[in-house]
């Protein structure tokens, strides 16, 4: 009949669930399927440690592509006003003095403005440093 | 940037509990399958089910089955879904060679499915998709059909004078298999279910034949 799910399909989908069940329900089971837990907990380790390193790269190589984004945008006609000092201040955040996550928080700012007054130069660093994002982003630069 | 912050949920997931879990997971939905060595544990390309459960990360890592912890935030949920994806593609990879096609494999050029793409119910046999039945087909699915019959007599024999365990199989039969609704059917609580679960698991270990259910599954759905 169909909509209605069989016995075995039921024993199957409840027994399959890990939930409910504990580290030692489940290491005594796998062990007892012949499966080398340590060694298996050791794999993910080093899937998860190069998992995380191939990431960081591939998202340093794109923050650093979007830094140059946004540079090209300050040297762009779209900043009409001369504020040499706020300019130099939002460089050295790109630059990574104030670490990546303010990059990301740049772009959007830059994103959603057709053009940049100064007020809105002043505004972005304010928001950067209320948000506290400089900070947090820099603790977690290598 | 939300890369990053999956980069961070990543790295704050707790692996060793995960491929635990996972494992246990892969482990049982390869039973569901008749596979060509005869054993759940012996799965095409010479893999196992805990090869599955570790591709499975390696592909979240790498991005490759992209995981949404917005619309799915229970990490290991979405690895299940993924082993439950490859598993049907690995059975269905296998089905191929048996009829003499060109075996199709994932990492082998293939587009991965998008995570929408992902079967809700990957149980559905591979000849439901578009393969012809054979006799031979016929016979292995009446032979497996036979086999969970045999096997569903030794789950009630195993629990027999177990009121409570035999109230559980009643559940599967009135094809109930959620925890939470069996709890509300049978007016247990749900840590009651979770340990005859456990109990059940236990039992489970000395059936004689707990796998190759795969297409008496599929019939029993029909």
């Amino acid at each position: 009949m169909k909509g209605h799910k069989g016995f075995m399909t039921c024993f199957s989908n409840f027994m399959a669930d890990p939930e409910g069940l504990n580290n030692e329900d489940l290491v005594a089971e796998l062990e007892a399927q012949g499966i080398d837990v340590g060694r298996l907990e050791e794999r993910v380790e080093e899937i998860s440690t190069k998992g995380s390193e191939e990431r960081r790269l591939a998202w340093r190589s794109l923050a650093r592509q979007r830094r140059a984004e946004i540079e090209n945008m300050l040297k762009s006609n779209r900043i009409g006003i001369r504020a040499p000092n706020l300019e130099k201040k939002i460089k050295e955040i790109l630059e990574g003095t104030y670490g990546q996550g303010a990059i990301s928080y740049a772009e959007a700012y830059f994103r959603k403005r057709d053009s940049v007054s100064e007020k809105d130069l002043e505004s972005l660093i304010e928001d950067l440093e209320d948000l506290n994002l400089l900070e947090k982003a820099s603790k977690g630069e290598e | 940037m939300e890369k990053d912050r999956i980069l961070e949920l990543l790295e704050a997931a707790d692996w060793k509990e995960i491929i635990l879990r996972l494992t246990h997971h892969a482990s049982w939905r390869a039973r569901r399958y008749t596979w060509k060595s005869g054993n759940p544990r012996q799965l095409p390309g010479g893999k196992t089910p805990e090869d599955i459960a570790c591709s499975a990360i390696e592909k979240v890592w790498s991005g490759t089955r992209d995981w949404d912890p917005d619309k799915y935030p229970k990490l290991l949920t979405h690895l299940m879904w993924v082993v439950d994806s490859d598993m049907e593609h690995l059975f269905s990879s296998s089905e191929h060679q048996k009829t003499q096609k060109m075996p199709t494999s994932r990492d082998e050029g293939e587009p991965e499915p998008s995570y929408d793409e992902i079967a809700p119910d990957p149980s559905l046999p591979t000849y439901d998709t578009g393969m012809v039945l054979t006799p031979e087909d016929d016979l292995v699915a009446r032979e497996d059909r036979e086999k969970g019959e045999k096997l569903k007599d030794e789950l009630y024999g195993m629990v027999k004078g177990d009121e409570d365990l035999e109230l559980l199989l009643l559940c599967f039969e009135e094809g109930i298999d959620k925890p939470e609704l069996i709890a509300a059917q049978t007016g247990w609580d749900v840590t009651k279910v979770y340990n005859l679960k456990r109990k059940l698991l236990r039992k489970a270990a000395k059936l004689s034949q707990i796998d190759g259910q795969r297409k008496y599954l599929a019939e029993e759905e029909k």
